[in-house]
């Protein structure tokens, strides 16, 4: 009898403890799927909060404060592009203890390490001329430091190649120079397997679109 | 056995069906009452939980039971845990959420003080705001020159502030006084800042009322502080129509060095552009500079820079007894400054900042006589702040500084006069600066110091409150009391009792809102203990002397009203009179004139990459002596305009990073006078010659490219 429920208590916590990872896989794909979707602001707030709660219930898990990181960029774009600054600023911020939450919940890798270069980059929209000198050098030594980590990311490659992109020619940047990058940044992307469906694999269809437009620009520019 | 497994099921079920309550409600901003949209509120230690929609409503159900901790968040806003019994299906609550008080919302202390800041939000100016000002070319003082609370004296290119002396500011790096921060110049042709703004990350200008932290200027503090570990390894060259320089940045991971040269000569220049000056071997120098930064530890920082400059010139120039009369006159000067400063964040209460300076300045002036003259000085601070709580900052420390003044006059081959002074100065202060609420604050501070020259001991209050009046407006006023010993060069026959001293009361309104930026202040200066002597008995001398600077400063900037386009207006009412040195009576002085007005202009052309820039300043007619008059300080200068324009085109070149500046002065040629100089003594008719005096030349021009060849966008 006593074994039989000691057993029991056995069984009953796997199954609790299966269930709840399993309700975590599900809560993200779900979250993810709404990540995907999301164009606007308001939508990007919305999966962002539900990863905020995935974050505060699953207090080992790292990929909730990552995915919210990576929300509140896409709403520091929304909101730079409306030239609301200070709300970009504070969405930067935002991104920054996202980040620093899923730093202190798993060793560093390459992901974290490019998202970190993604928010330096944010930092340099914010305020051009100040931030620039600051943030640029910071932004590709985090990117480099993600590409030795794991050769086989694509992101840090695209990120790469959407800074230069949206770089003035006269700082380096340009269609030309970001070339090379997007193109590396496709050939990874086309390789890369995700570890799981919730490990992160965003940023292929930005990176399609940035480097047919790179290419377009630059035969329209032999044309000429 | 059956029944304990059925019983744990049903009773799992129970649970479930029991714990589920449907939440409900509003969330709300606490003040305003205006609903929050996409708030997240959820309970904690479970996915359950809802964004608020476009109401500001949300909906959710959760199987939690009993005791729950709700939380809601919201950007910008105080998160908020409540702590609900869930007993019933549904619940419905309303939700206030706090705004989070940010730095723009807290009062500042603003009373004297124009700040430029990266770091800080509520700033007037960036650092760059300084580099870029049409007319200041790249020139510290001239960009602070289109301020209000500054009075332009066209043949200086110092700074002088609310109706002070040029001597009344005083320079500090890093919290040390640098003795000789300008260039060395003759009488009449301007001087420039030794240091470029580029050095500097933030910038603080006083006008007046500053902190106890500062002493030593009756007037002003312009208090630079220097830039931290260089961003990454740059080489940089210019190439300028007055010179070259070449310059090297290494960033290593906790450290970085810079070394960097430049050689200037304006004789190229000077060919091509007409001067009122007859050269002799115009304006050449060479200066080297070298910057280090190291990071000691995770709170640490060791910065230590050097310079050395090398300058001289020869030009004609008014004979002192006779100034119709020209002879060459030549000018050369040394300049050595080094200073090294610690600071340390030892834990969360305690910081430390430390610091040593030493400068050494050395003149050689040689026309029918001869002037040699050095200075140096050599200091060490000590700072301690402490920060009992977050409303709450105490500042302690003291400083200490020698200087040395040799000078050697020969007036002719067989004449010599000698002049060695020694002078010790050592000060303490401590100050407290509180937050009594975001509304309110106050700094209260106390400097206690001993002039050695003069054997004098004094002790200096200085206060400052602001409060903050409304959301977007703040009123602030200062007081305070300063005390500096007089220049060496006006106790060469004998020291004063006291140091000099002057007392300011301020009172500052300020209204910000987004980009927009207006400010006036009134102030109230009062001289006492002025240095004075008989015109032609400077050995003849005392305390007796007075006066008093009263005026209004207005100052607005606009970086919102034109779309790429940024500028501020500046207008400086000035009512002063003084009696000091050789004043016979009460009088205005002659680098004080009672209307200022600057106008800048900035606007980015974004099509061409080109940044352009405008200043126009007006100065009122400025006093100067005749001494073919009985009366002191009648004679009135013309009134100054100047209309100067800059642009810099941002480029590429050989890949590279590059900007061609250009600027031009003076762009409609106004003619530009700034009185008379007389003979010293009278002629055979019993009359002083007078000479005009007048800019070096009509405008300057100047062309420039700058190139960084930095780290590349490669991998």
């Amino acid at each position: 009898m006593k074994q039989l429920t000691l057993f029991i208590i056995a069984i009953v916590f796997s199954i609790s403890s299966f269930a709840q990872s399993e309700q975590y896989i599900n809560a993200m794909e779900g979250a993810l799927s709404q990540m995907k979707e999301a164009e606007e602001y308001a939508a990007f707030k919305q999966v962002s909060n539900v990863f905020e709660r995935i974050g505060m219930a699953e207090t080992t898990e790292w990929l909730p404060s990552y995915y919210q990181a990576y929300c509140n960029m896409n709403m520091a774009i929304t909101q730079m592009q409306e030239g609301d600054m200070e709300a970009c600023v504070a969405h930067l911020d935002k991104a920054q203890s996202a980040l620093d939450q899923a730093n202190e919940r798993v060793e560093s890798n390459s992901e974290l390490v490019a998202m970190q270069g993604y928010i330096y980059q944010g930092r340099i929209w914010s305020d051009p001329q100040v931030n620039g000198p600051v943030y640029a050098p910071k932004s590709m030594q985090a990117l480099q430091q993600a590409i030795q980590m794991d050769e086989a990311n694509p992101r840090p490659y695209h990120l790469m190649g959407q800074n230069l992109y949206f770089t003035p020619a006269m700082w380096g940047g340009g269609p030309q120079a970001a070339l090379p990058h997007l193109e590396k940044a496709a050939t990874a992307f086309e390789n890369f397997e995700p570890v799981s469906s919730i490990y992160p694999s965003w940023g292929e269809a930005f990176n399609t679109r940035l480097l047919e437009q790179a290419r377009k620009k630059l035969e329209a520019a032999e044309k000429e | 056995m059956r029944t304990l497994l059925t019983t744990l099921f049903f009773s799992s079920m129970i649970i479930a069906v029991q714990a589920q309550t449907t939440l409900t409600g509003l969330v709300k901003d606490s003040k305003t009452g205006e609903a929050i949209i996409g708030a997240n509120i959820f309970v904690k230690g479970t996915y359950d939980g809802a964004s608020t929609d476009i109401d500001g409503d949300f909906v959710f159900n959760t199987f939690k039971k009993d005791t729950a901790i709700i939380l809601i968040s919201y950007l910008g806003y105080e998160t908020q845990e409540i702590t609900q019994l869930l007993h019933s299906d549904t619940l419905n609550m309303e939700i206030h959420l706090v705004a989070q008080i940010s730095e723009l919302d807290m009062v500042v202390i603003t009373a004297g003080a124009f700040e430029a800041s990266d770091e800080k939000k509520a700033v007037i100016l960036r650092p760059l705001d300084i580099a870029m000002t049409a007319g200041a070319t790249a020139d510290i003082a001239g960009a602070l020159n289109t301020l209000p609370g500054t009075q332009t004296v066209g043949e200086e290119g110092r700074l002088f502030v609310r109706g002070g002396d040029a001597y009344e500011t005083r320079t500090f790096i890093d919290g040390l006084l640098v003795q000789k921060p300008y260039s060395s110049s003759v009488p009449d042709l301007p001087a420039r800042g030794r240091f470029s703004p580029f050095l500097f990350k933030g910038t603080m200008f006083s006008t007046g009322g500053y902190s106890a932290e500062y002493g030593r200027a009756l007037s002003s503090a312009l208090v630079l502080e220097t830039q931290g570990l260089a961003n990454e390894s740059i080489t940089s060259i210019s190439l300028m129509s007055i010179g070259g320089g070449l310059g090297h940045t290494k960033r290593w991971d906790k450290s970085s060095l810079s070394v960097s040269a430049d050689y200037t000569n304006l004789k190229p220049y000077i060919s091509l552009v007409p001067q009122n000056i007859e050269w002799e071997k115009p304006v050449s120098s060479y200066s080297g500079q070298a910057v280090f930064r190291q990071e000691i530890g995770t709170n640490g920082m060791l910065k230590a820079q050097a310079s050395v400059q090398s300058s001289g010139m020869t030009m004609l120039y008014p004979d002192m007894n006779q100034v119709e009369e020209l002879l060459p006159l030549s000018l050369d000067n040394d300049n050595y400054y080094a200073n090294a400063s610690y600071s340390e964040i030892l834990n969360e209460k305690w910081s430390l900042d430390a610091g040593f300076a030493y400068g050494y300045d050395k003149e050689d002036i040689i026309q029918d006589f001869e002037l040699h003259r050095t200075i140096d000085l050599l200091q060490g601070r000590l700072k301690t702040t402490y920060y009992p709580n977050d409303q709450i900052t105490i500042k302690m420390g003291s400083e200490w500084m020698r200087e040395q003044f040799d000078e050697s006059y020969r007036p002719d081959e067989d004449t010599s006069f000698e002049t060695n002074l020694k002078s010790n100065y050592s000060a303490a202060f401590a100050e407290a600066e509180a937050y009594l609420n975001p509304k309110l604050a106050i700094r209260l501070g106390v400097r206690g110091e001993y002039f050695g020259l003069l054997k004098e001991w004094d002790v200096t209050p200085r206060l400052s409150v602001a409060y903050k009046s409304g959301t977007f407006s703040q009123f602030s006023l200062a007081f305070g009391q300063f005390y500096q010993q007089p220049e060496f060069d006006a106790l060469r026959y004998g020291a004063p009792e006291k140091p000099e001293k002057a007392t300011h009361y301020i009172l500052n309104y300020q209204y910000t809102r987004k980009k927009r930026v207006f400010r006036a202040e009134a102030y109230y200066k009062q001289y006492q203990d002025l240095m004075t002597y008989e015109a032609d008995q400077p050995w003849i001398l005392d305390n007796s002397g007075e006066g008093y600077a009263k005026g209004l400063d207005l100052f607005y900037r606009d970086q919102e009203l034109i779309r790429n386009g940024d500028f501020w207006l500046s207008y400086s009412l000035l009512d002063t009179k003084r009696e000091y040195r050789d004043f016979p009576e009460l009088a205005a002085p002659t680098f004080a004139s009672k209307h200022n007005f600057s106008a800048v202009y900035k606007h980015w052309l974004g099509k061409i990459n080109t940044s352009i820039g405008l200043t126009y300043s007006y100065a009122s007619p400025r006093a100067y002596n005749d001494p073919n008059t009985d009366v002191f300080n009648e004679g009135e200068t013309a009134a100054y305009q100047d209309l100067s324009f800059n642009a810099s085109y941002l480029t590429n070149l050989f890949g590279q990073f590059t900007v061609l500046y250009c600027s031009v002065t003076n762009l409609p040629g106004f003619d530009q006078s700034f009185g008379y100089r007389y003979s010293a003594s009278p002629d055979e008719n019993g009359l002083y010659t007078a000479s005009q005096i007048e800019p070096p030349a009509k405008r300057f021009f100047f062309v420039g490219l700058f190139i960084s060849i930095g780290q590349k966008f490669e991998n």
